[in-house]
């Protein structure tokens, strides 16, 4: 185990580099001074926009920059936001939990429907409910999210008054972060469960929409895989031994055939993390991708490059873990452990 | 040609097809058919309903919040999205292809060095990655072209790189080598068009994914710019408008929806007709 761990590791420093060059470059590649653009109509004397390129520090050989941001963005040092004047890192921290909240949130519905809808789409095959499920899917997969939540929100929000059309919790309750995850802090301050539902209220539409091409992603997946799996000699066999054909799919074939969805999961879940920018923009939730758009808007450079490191940085973590996990859940690979 | 029969024989794919050339038709035909201009303001014909829920026939769809119709917005909108995701799929191919066609063949140093940029560009989410680009760049409709087309290139690279690597060490390859072909025509004559069924699948799929995330980047304010008739910015700009004109919500989506259901219902048909294994 440890040595395949270290192997993955070793295997993604390259990556890593590429990554930390790209984070790197991204303000010295914009076309003109970033720092006049930064300042922009706001306007600057010019020892702050001296003071602002040494903050940065664009005063030095294009090696030793690289050096100085390493060196400091190691120390979790990521420079300072130029609106808010606060660490990077700190932002990020206040953010994320929101971020990883709703991305959970999302990721529990959508396995918990789209894991049953490709079952039931391939134990049918062929038949109408695996045409009227695979349909569904393939319209949730070429759905253009934030159409989709403007279409709920004038539904759920404007039209029936269920739901709240933004933010994480009203304004009434005061939550001071704790945990950062609303769905516990609310109980730390005696909210109780009308906190709790509230903070709910606020996750459903955003959490249906952030889960909308993950569950049609999981439910075709889901599907191919069992029919793959359902081919398979040790099925065969089954059949023979006069096994039913339930007990075959759900005590057989469904745990071989959720390893791949296993990896698609995976795979989402990085971009779930991130990916959530349509989402959180929408419905303003305030999480890691609206922040980075509106420091994209406001040109907040230093915040787009230490968030884009950071969460590119978790992106390969994640993967990683994936494929850890795929090797320990697939007894065939196991002996590369 | 068999791939090609079996690809007429499939319904939705046909339909697919039908459906997409109505589409291609209307972007092309859209500076000559009868319409007002899209940015053309008819004052006092603000937010003005489709005709069948009590508009004028002269707005069959509406008016938006500036009173510009939006029949002929979504029409020249489709000229935007069409376009711009057919340049983004042809420069992703000739890329990609380049790339991912020159890794497989090559192999060695250059195979491992286009890997590893293919891991660095997938460690981010694709709209990150093209909100980078648009960060870098400025947010326009060009630059929003490059940064769909960056963020489309790792799956055309894979793509053609593993078709070359299955097709590198087969038969008819070694005996054109052995007949003296250079490395040039072993690549481009001989090896790559036996690769073109993946490409032209991947080709559907990257339709859909380039379509999907320029609207996206329109709807983030990062794409077009007003008052380019662009889908995804038109949404963005009728979000304050849902309880009051909903018409102006659900055109510019349902016409993103239903050009990206067909591509990627057409690439699953695609799928289906040239790789028999799945």
């Amino acid at each position: 185990m440890g040595r395949v761990l270290i192997k993955r590791l070793l295997n993604a420093v390259p990556t890593l580099f590429g990554v930390s060059l790209v984070a790197f470059l991204m303000i010295r590649l914009i076309p003109g001074d970033p720092v006049l653009l930064m300042l922009g109509e706001r306007g600057g004397s010019p020892e702050l926009v001296t003071e602002m390129r040494h903050n940065l520090g664009l005063d030095l050989p294009l090696y030793s920059q690289y050096f100085q941001f390493m060196g400091r963005a190691l120390r979790g040092d990521l420079g300072e936001s130029i609106i808010s004047k606060r660490p990077v890192w700190n932002e990020f921290a206040d953010r994320f939990p929101a971020t990883v909240e709703l991305s959970a949130a999302a990721l529990l519905w959508s396995v918990l429907l789209g894991i049953p809808m490709g079952v039931i789409a391939a134990v049918k095959r062929r038949r109408w409910p695996d045409h009227l499920l695979m349909s569904a899917s393939l319209i949730g997969y070429s759905m253009p999210i934030f159409w989709w939540g403007l279409i709920l929100i004038m539904f759920f929000s404007v039209r029936l008054g269920l739901t709240p059309v933004s933010g994480r919790i009203s304004a009434l309750y005061d939550v001071e972060p704790w945990t950062g995850f609303y769905l516990i802090d609310v109980w730390r301050r005696g909210l109780g469960f009308a906190g709790f539902w509230e903070t709910l209220r606020h996750m459903f539409l955003p959490a249906l929409v952030l889960g909308t091409i993950p569950v049609a992603a999981i439910a075709r997946m889901t599907r191919s895989s069992l029919l793959e799996v359902l081919r398979e000699d040790y099925v065969r066999t089954a059949k023979a031994k006069g096994l039913s054909f339930y007990r075959i799919v759900f005590v057989h074939a469904l745990k071989n055939a959720l390893l791949p969805v296993v990896t698609v999961i995976g795979l989402m879940l990085g971009t779930l993390l991130t990916g959530a920018v349509l989402t959180e923009t929408l419905f303003s939730w305030p999480g890691v991708g609206r922040w980075l758009v509106a420091s994209v808007q406001a040109r907040d450079y230093p915040v787009l490059q230490g968030g884009v490191l950071l969460l590119s940085v978790m992106i390969v973590l994640v993967n990683i873990a994936v494929d850890i996990y795929y090797i320990y859940l697939n007894p065939r690979l196991r002996g590369a452990l | 040609m068999k791939s090609w029969r079996k690809l007429f024989d499939n319904k939705a794919s046909v339909v697919c097809l039908v459906f997409l050339s109505f589409w291609v038709l209307l972007a092309l035909l859209a500076p000559v058919l009868p319409l007002h201009s899209p940015i053309e303001v008819f004052d006092g014909q603000q937010m003005k309903a489709p005709v069948w829920a009590g508009g004028e026939a002269r707005f069959p769809l509406g008016t938006d919040d500036l009173g510009r119709d939006m029949l002929s917005r979504l029409a020249n909108g489709s000229r935007i999205s069409l376009g711009f995701g057919f340049l983004s799929v042809v420069v992703s191919v000739l890329i990609g292809g380049t790339l991912g066609v020159t890794a497989g063949f090559f192999g060695g140093f250059w195979d491992r060095f286009v890997l590893r940029m293919v891991d660095v560009l997938m460690a981010l989410p694709s709209l990150l990655l093209a909100i980078v680009v648009v960060a870098i760049l400025g947010p326009s409709l060009w630059n929003a072209l490059w940064a769909v087309t960056l963020v489309s290139l790792p799956g055309f690279i894979r793509i053609s790189r593993a078709a070359v690597l299955a097709e590198r060490e087969k038969d008819y390859v070694q005996a054109s080598r052995a007949f003296g072909a250079g490395r040039l025509r072993q690549m481009v004559l001989v090896i790559l068009p036996n690769c073109t069924a993946p490409m032209i699948v991947q080709a559907s799929l990257g339709f859909s994914d380039g379509i999907l995330n320029m609207a996206a980047l329109g709807f983030l304010g990062l794409g077009a710019q007003a008052p380019t008739p662009e889908w995804g910015a038109m949404l963005s700009d009728s979000k304050a408008y849902i309880e009051s004109a909903p018409w102006l919500v659900t055109w510019p989506g349902l016409c993103i929806l239903s050009v990206v259901l067909a591509f990627n219902l057409l690439g699953d048909g695609l799928r289906d007709a040239f790789d028999p294994k799945i």
